[in-house]
């Protein structure tokens, strides 16, 4: 949703990515070397290459048109974008000559492009090399956790944190998935190790999902200390709010319970109303848009002032800016004055 | 429904109204921003599945003997029924919403009737619709069609049904509920029809009713009615979504919600004491709703399946007020604590612990959630745990039921499936608009396995599900379903499984408590394992399903003993009875069996 700010499973997955790439933020850990013999690699012969024996090579031409069909993943800003005709031939072709290169790269930044997370992960699988590398595991494994496919990542994962060691990325993702697979009791050593090893990196992201693997194990005094820590951290994170709140419930402690559940709400609420002016806004842009570009600036006064009224702080913010834009182009420079200075107000400085 | 916000959200950053504007114009947005998350936003959500056609998972053979088997018998059964949706060039949001069903016994001949809420006709479309049908069962699988005789006649947009003897005459009577029209309370008038009676009891919602129920909620006897409500929408204020250039169907995020309405039943009359109950306090974008005591203290308790918002868990002080409990218990939020766009709901014991669980249907690329009940009063979700959650994220589920399938004594799990959009696979190349409905079989362990794609040609069949209704229609002792498809066809599928256990059915009727025995729970002790039911006013989404309690027996051919708990405690045992009988019992009489369809069996 619009304003849903960090989801667990994106900014743990993201990070993931970032280990693999080696450019983790400061103090990260990072994916330890490819404990696989070099030579191993070279000789080990991978499912895409046994594959590719049983089936017709593709021609220069036909490798040309893949090329081809991978520029439209792509828009005119040079962003990902979706096209759904395209992507069915690439699977045309994929059908035709497996996943070899240069089809597999198109493939995976088709399938990215169109959100095709298990399709992805699948194609990852496919092409994994006999003998993969730490880094191409982790994003396997990372891949199925997009894809929401837990055992499947887990079972990557799960093996990979074992021999890389609880102070990697791939003992978190491991974590993340045995959570969500419903295995909280094995997923709680990878958590809190990989969490101690980061000293907090992860946040209120890890302080939720080591909470709630505590509250499924029943270790509830762990889970409080550990959801209290983090709401003390982040006050307004709602899946912080309602995992404590659960947490305090299945303790016996109504009082507090019913506290932070009122606490919840009201942070889901405001979430919520956010997300109505905010989507709102994103429905109504189109009408808006057309209003500008006919400088029928008088609408879109009306429009900024309708939604002023019940806007909630972030959205007034963008609200303002919209105001200054709109003073400047109508030639209202007090006016545009005012609004700089009523943001600048907002924004504390 | 689709919808396409997240691409002007970094326009608003963007500090200009030429930013603002222009990048809301249709144009790609970037992946993560991307998925057109429809009715109910996916933006966060896991991604749709590769080949939605296929479960995201293998099916794995079940581990009993027995296949479960469901055939598609609406030709054969006479029945042509068709749901009107009128749906719009507009895209309105209620015309991929509805599509309710009931099976229940309007004439006490024991056997099943079918009812239709059907749509109509939204303001310009096209189709006019016919109005709510009801046809007649025989028992055997022959239906007849009364809606004219029984007074059934179009009269604003319909989108469920609800059914309880409100005045305790032993006749059940219905209430339907509306988009953008006062909900009708109809009563059954001795079997010979149905009476419009919402303005003389009082009964006038108005703005977007979903799903309703009956129940005794401040323990006085007579049924009282809980009515959920989705969304402040009216067609002339509608906003038209796009992404990029499609035109999509709207996210109901950009809607207030109403908040949900209870009826205290006052004897002729319905009053509101929403607020006095607690329930105005709760706005929420409501679609369905299931009663149970799901804590296990003799009253009913509620639970309101919410799109895009918080799902309620509603705990009932046993006087008629309502403690809103969702949150601390943890069946407000997905497993890390987020709203889901959740449509049905159901309740069962589904791991046999002796505890009613909860199984909540939610939108494409979001699990059908399986909370289960703890010792504490907390729940555990436990969808991808119990074999569920990768094969549901493959389909957008509506409605819910438990079902016995081939009477082992354990409940299986059925889903109406289907997408909101038409348009769908315009955008989404691997996601279809028509959907296989899903049917999981409990195995072990409160585990289950999909096993839709070798359940037979009703499960094979593609389609735009929305309606659930489970029962014995033909009286062979095995429960069949019902299904209806948005703007579609209404799909009758006969329970066909081979070799099926014993049953017996019980048919309760309260002479101190209320008259369907809403509320009533039974518990059977049979082949070393405790069977307990309930008789509730509501689950499913839009729909009712038969409230007779069926229990499959395997293979015991007579129950020693029955336990029920009447509505207000008092218990009473039968036994023992034979199996593969159906009973009826009277709240203190002996069990009286009867064949369905062979006779009116008089209150």
């Amino acid at each position: 949703m619009l304003v849903r700010a960090g989801l667990v499973a994106h900014t743990l997955i993201a990070s993931a990515a970032l280990a693999c790439s080696g450019e983790g933020p400061p103090g990260s850990s990072k994916v330890a070397p490819d404990p696989a013999p070099a030579q191993a690699k070279v000789e080990a012969k991978t499912k895409v290459e046994a594959e590719a024996e049983a089936r017709p090579a593709m021609s220069g031409q036909t490798s040309a048109r893949a090329t081809e069909l991978g520029t439209r993943f792509r828009d005119a800003k040079g962003k990902p974008s979706c096209d759904v005709e395209a992507l069915a031939e690439l699977r045309e072709l994929r059908e035709r000559f497996g996943p070899a290169s240069p089809l597999r790269e198109v493939l995976l930044a088709a399938f990215s492009a169109c959100d095709e997370r298990v399709a992805l992960a699948q194609l990852h699988a496919e092409t994994l090399p006999a003998t993969p590398s730490a880094q191409q595991r982790l994003e396997l494994g990372a891949a199925w956790l997009r894809a929401s496919r837990y055992e499947d990542a887990a079972e990557i994962l799960v093996p990979l944190a074992g021999e890389l060691g609880p102070t990697t990325k791939a003992a978190w993702l491991a974590g993340f998935s045995l959570v969500h697979a419903g295995r909280p009791g094995e997923a709680l050593p990878w958590l809190e190790g990989a969490r101690a090893h980061a000293g907090g990196e992860q946040g209120s992201d890890g302080a939720l999902l080591v909470g709630l693997a505590k509250l499924d194990t029943g270790d509830l005094d762990g889970a409080i200390a550990t959801l209290e820590a983090g709401v003390a951290a982040s006050p307004t994170n709602r899946s912080l709010l309602a995992a404590l709140a659960r947490a305090y419930a299945s303790a016996g402690r109504g009082d507090d319970a019913a506290r932070v559940s009122e606490q919840a709400r009201a942070a889901f609420e405001h979430a919520a109303k956010s997300e109505r002016q905010m989507t709102r806004l994103a429905a109504l842009s189109s009408s808006l848009s057309e209003a500008w570009d006919a400088g029928r600036y008088a609408e879109v006064e009306q429009f900024i002032d309708a939604m002023w009224a019940d806007a909630p702080p972030e959205l007034r913010e963008q609200l303002l800016s919209a105001r200054v834009a709109l003073y400047e182009r109508t030639d209202r420079p007090a006016d545009a004055a005012a609004a700089r200075d009523a943001l600048a107000q907002l924004r504390g400085q | 429904m689709t919808t396409v916000t997240s691409p002007c959200a970094t326009p608003l950053a963007a500090a200009s109204i030429a930013a603002l504007t222009l990048a809301c114009k249709p144009e790609p947005p970037a992946p993560e921003q991307a998925p057109p998350r429809s009715l109910f936003d996916e933006a966060e959500a896991p991604s749709e599945p590769t080949n939605p056609a296929e479960p995201a998972t293998a099916p794995q053979a079940p581990s009993s003997g027995r296949a479960l088997q469901f055939s598609d018998v609406t030709k054969a059964w006479g029945v042509d029924l068709r749901h009107h949706a009128g749906r719009n060039p507009d895209r309105w949001i209620p015309e991929i919403m509805n599509g309710g069903v009931a099976l229940i016994d309007v004439n006490r001949d024991g056997a099943l009737d079918l009812f239709l809420a059907d749509g109509g006709q939204l303001a310009g479309s096209a189709e006019p619709g016919v109005g709510p049908r009801l046809l007649l069962g025989d028992g055997h699988g022959a239906f007849t069609d009364v809606s004219e005789a029984w007074g059934l006649r179009h009269q604003g947009y319909g989108m469920g049904v609800s059914a309880g003897d409100i005045d305790g005459d032993g006749w059940i009577d219905l209430y339907l509920t509306s988009f953008d029209a006062q909900d009708r309370l109809l009563r059954n008038d001795a079997g010979q029809g149905f009476v419009d009676v919402s303005a003389a009891w009082g009964v006038d919602p108005r703005g977007w009713s979903t799903s309703a129920a009956f129940l005794d909620a401040d323990s006085d006897g007579d049924l009282d009615l809980y009515v959920v409500r989705y969304i402040r929408y009216t067609l002339a204020d509608s906003i038209k979504c796009w992404f990029r250039t499609i035109h999509v169907y709207c996210t109901p995020a950009m809607y207030e919600a109403l908040p949900d309405l209870l009826y205290r039943n006052e004897g002729g009359r319905f009053t509101d004491v929403s607020a006095e109950a607690g329930i105005d306090a709760h706005p929420a974008k409501g679609l369905a709703l299931a009663t149970g005591d799901l804590d296990d203290d003799g009253d009913t308790d509620l639970y309101v399946a919410n799109d895009t918002s918080r799902n309620l868990l509603l705990v009932n002080d046993g006087r008629g007020r309502f403690e809103e409990a969702g949150v601390a218990s943890g069946v407000a939020f997905s497993q890390l604590g987020r709203e889901e766009a959740s449509m049905g709901v159901a309740v069962s014991d589904s791991n046999a612990d002796g505890r009613w669980d909860l199984a909540v249907t939610n939108f494409q690329s979001e699990p059908t959630s399986l909370y289960t009940r703890r010792d504490n009063g907390s729940y555990r979700e436990r969808s991808d745990a119990a074999g569920i959650g990768a094969s549901a994220r493959a389909r957008l589920s509506f409605g819910i039921e438990w079902i016995d399938v081939d009477n082992d004594g354990d409940e299986d799990l059925l889903t109406a499936n289907g997408h909101i959009a038409d348009n769908v696979e315009s955008y989404r190349e691997q996601v279809r608009f028509a959907q296989q409905n899903s049917l999981y079989e409990r195995v072990a362990d409160g585990r289950f396995v999909d096993v839709s794609d070798a359940a037979g040609d009703a499960l094979a069949y593609r389609g735009v599900s929305r309606g659930l209704a489970v029962g014995d229609i033909d009286g062979d002792g095995g429960l069949d379903y019902v299904v209806v498809d948005n703007d579609g066809p209404v799909q009758i599928a006969r329970n066909t499984t081979a070799d099926r256990g014993h049953f017996i059915s019980l048919w309760l009727e309260g002479s101190s408590t209320n008259r369907g025995a809403i509320g009533a729970r039974v518990s059977v002790s049979v082949g070393g394992q405790t069977l307990v039911r309930e008789v509730r006013g509501a689950s499913s989404y839009l729909s009712v399903s038969d409230r007779r309690i069926h229990l499959g027996l395997g293979e015991a051919t007579r129950v020693e003993e029955v336990t029920i708990r009447w509505p207000g405690g008092e218990q009473q045992q039968l036994g023992p009875l034979d199996a593969d009988t159906h009973y009826r019992v009277v709240e203190g009489s002996a069990a009286q069996a009867y064949v369905p369809g062979a006779e009116v069996l008089q209150p």
